[in-house]
């Protein structure tokens, strides 16, 4: 058996979300309020999925000029990396690739542009809002309009979530740690860990109401997320690897996107060329 | 190389052991109590040998300066995890060097097989095939098909997105994305930090699906790599599933361990570390003789000179 195949692993490695969506998301991981490090919060993984698709059919499009084309297959992780590091990235690096982390950086911000309005201003239904979106991007990963139709128990809901994370952790092997701040790094890790768990918990009690007040108003009302939309449909075909440039390149000229995540993908999109 | 199912079932049952041991301080069972799960996270870290002086030794000094705290609770929890995953190393590691030295030539990354297979054995024996906590036993089904949700989404999208999400938040947790102004430096740390995920899940699920009986004999038979009949395994489930297991019993399994299996000794060793922590929290030994005890500046590669847990 081979390891995982460089292509595979930077795209799993790349997908990073938008600094400026980070600070959208409320709370802080560490004690030390000067540097809040990092966790899982609502609204990860439905922006994450986004800019994923958004750099597949980039890559997919003729109408990507052909050195963003050529720097999206070259270095794909500098370009998706630059979506989260680019503000803080020395100048003089030579590599991650400048180019390429801008590109990653202006594909963010474009879709960041459109996401934010969408976003209720008070905290705790942005909160919901962001969880919603995640809700509803994992359901449609498997071209489910969701929500659930049939209940599901919430230990199973849960256990998918955990067992994802367990495959991860097996994935990573060990946890590289801050050399220069080790206490300091314990107490973010541990923080990470409780805030990774507790998203497991959190997405399979929405998961669980499946017919909520939150899920009408965030993702139906807002029309967040559909599996109708011709850029969903097309980003869940080029997912599987099942559509050719040329297909793609017809298919984002000739429809619309119609859904928040879909027009935030054709943001991305646009302005990657 | 390290593999985490291995590492964690010998922390877990490292702690099991620490918590029913009459010698062990009582502030080492409250932190473990407290902050079990700090300790998994220690378990599963590396450069264990280049911070553990330093840390055991600050912790120790604001722990009796200011009493406990869940933060102090936290690191000592964590401080015991590391120390557990560097005995599990000095057992493993030689072997995995022997059984499939091609995985340590440059540039083959890819961890040994063996170490899958460890891994899966400890999934089954430690972990009931994924039923105990923390593992599901979707963990290592292809497309988690023993997941009742798991056919409402892909999951392979889900872990390639949460993948992503983790590598994120995991370098945001690293200083020097702020702080390194250096370019130079910020690339080669850039570089060194970002968690790759190295392992294909394919073989775990492969291992445990379908082992290969030659790798099987070869990895886990040959090598004695686990035995439930070992005395300290016996006593490692039995604290595990809440039995109770006499002191004489306990102390008894820890004795004659190069008879036991390997997982039993890396077991023992992990638990003669905690052992030493333990003697210098009570200030029986200075820093210098914790460092011998915990065999910093040792190879992984090498033998340690054997110290018997008391």
């Amino acid at each position: 058996m081979t390891d995982i195949s460089r292509r595979d692993l930077l795209v799993g490695t790349a997908l990073w979300a938008n600094p400026a969506l980070w600070a959208l998301a409320e709370g802080a991981a560490s004690a030390d309020p000067t540097f809040p490090g990092g966790s899982i919060r609502p609204g990860d993984v439905a922006r994450t999925a986004m800019l994923h698709d958004a750099v597949i059919l980039t890559m997919l499009s003729q109408g990507t000029p052909a050195s963003i084309r050529h720097l999206l297959a070259l270095e794909p992780a500098d370009v998706l990396l630059g979506q989260a590091l680019a503000s803080g990235v020395p100048a003089g690096t030579e590599k991650p690739q400048p180019d390429a982390l801008r590109l990653g950086a202006k594909m963010a911000a474009a879709a960041d542009a459109l996401l934010q309005p969408m976003l209720p201003t008070n905290t705790t239904e942005r909160d919901a809002c962001l969880l919603y979106w995640d809700v509803a991007t994992m359901l449609g990963s498997s071209g489910s309009p969701g929500p659930l139709k049939e209940a599901i128990p919430m230990d199973q809901l849960r256990g998918f979530f955990e067992a994802l994370h367990r495959r991860l952790f097996i994935g990573i092997h060990t946890l590289e740690p801050d050399a220069e701040d080790i206490e300091g790094w314990i107490e973010r890790i541990v923080a990470w860990d409780a805030q990774r768990e507790g998203m497991s918990d959190r997405y399979a009690r929405a998961l669980a109401t499946r017919d909520s007040a939150e899920w009408r108003r965030f993702v139906e009302e807002a029309g967040f997320y559909s599996v109708e939309d011709p850029y969903i449909r097309l980003a869940l075909a080029a997912r599987k690897g099942a559509v050719t440039s040329t297909e793609a390149s017809a298919r984002l000229t000739a429809s619309q996107p119609a859904c928040v995540y879909a027009k935030a993908m054709q943001a991305a999109i646009r302005a990657a060329s | 190389m390290s593999e985490h199912v291995t590492h964690l079932g010998l922390f877990e049952d490292a702690a099991r052991v620490t918590l029913h041991h009459p010698r062990m301080h009582e502030h080492f069972k409250q932190a473990l109590r407290a902050s079990w799960r700090a300790g998994c996270l220690g378990a599963i870290t590396r450069s264990g040998d280049r911070f553990s002086i330093g840390l055991i030794s600050k912790v120790r000094q604001s722990w009796e300066s200011t009493g406990a705290s869940r933060a102090l609770e936290d690191k000592l929890a964590f401080l015991l995890g590391w120390r557990v995953h560097q005995a599990a190393d000095r057992r493993f590691k030689n072997v995995f060097r022997e059984l499939q030295p091609k995985h340590y030539q440059y540039p083959n990354p890819a961890p040994p097989d063996a170490t899958v297979y460890h891994d899966v054995v400890v999934f089954r024996e430690v972990y009931g095939y994924g039923r105990l906590a923390p593992f599901q036993p979707a963990a290592l089904d292809y497309r988690l098909e023993s997941n009742a949700f798991a056919k409402h989404a892909e999951p392979h999208f889900v872990e390639a997105i949460l993948r992503s999400c983790w590598q994120q938040t995991l370098l945001r947790n690293q200083r020097f994305l702020a702080n390194e102004k250096d370019p130079t430096a910020w690339q080669k740390l850039l570089e060194a930090r970002i968690e790759p995920f190295t392992v294909d899940i394919r073989r775990y699920v492969d291992a445990h699906g379908n082992p290969d009986p030659g790798w099987y004999q070869r990895f886990i038979v040959a090598q004695n790599f686990y035995n439930p009949e070992d005395p300290l395994l016996r006593v490692a489930r039995d604290l595990q599933h809440g039995k109770s297991v006499t002191e004489g019993v306990l102390l008894a399994s820890l004795q004659d361990v190069d008879s036991q299996s390997q997982y039993a000794q890396a077991l023992a060793n992990g638990i003669t570390y905690i052992h030493a922590a333990n003697a210098y929290w009570n200030h029986e030994i200075d820093e210098r003789e914790l460092g011998r005890r915990f065999h910093i500046g040792s190879s992984h590669l090498e033998t340690p000179a054997k110290e018997s847990a008391p």
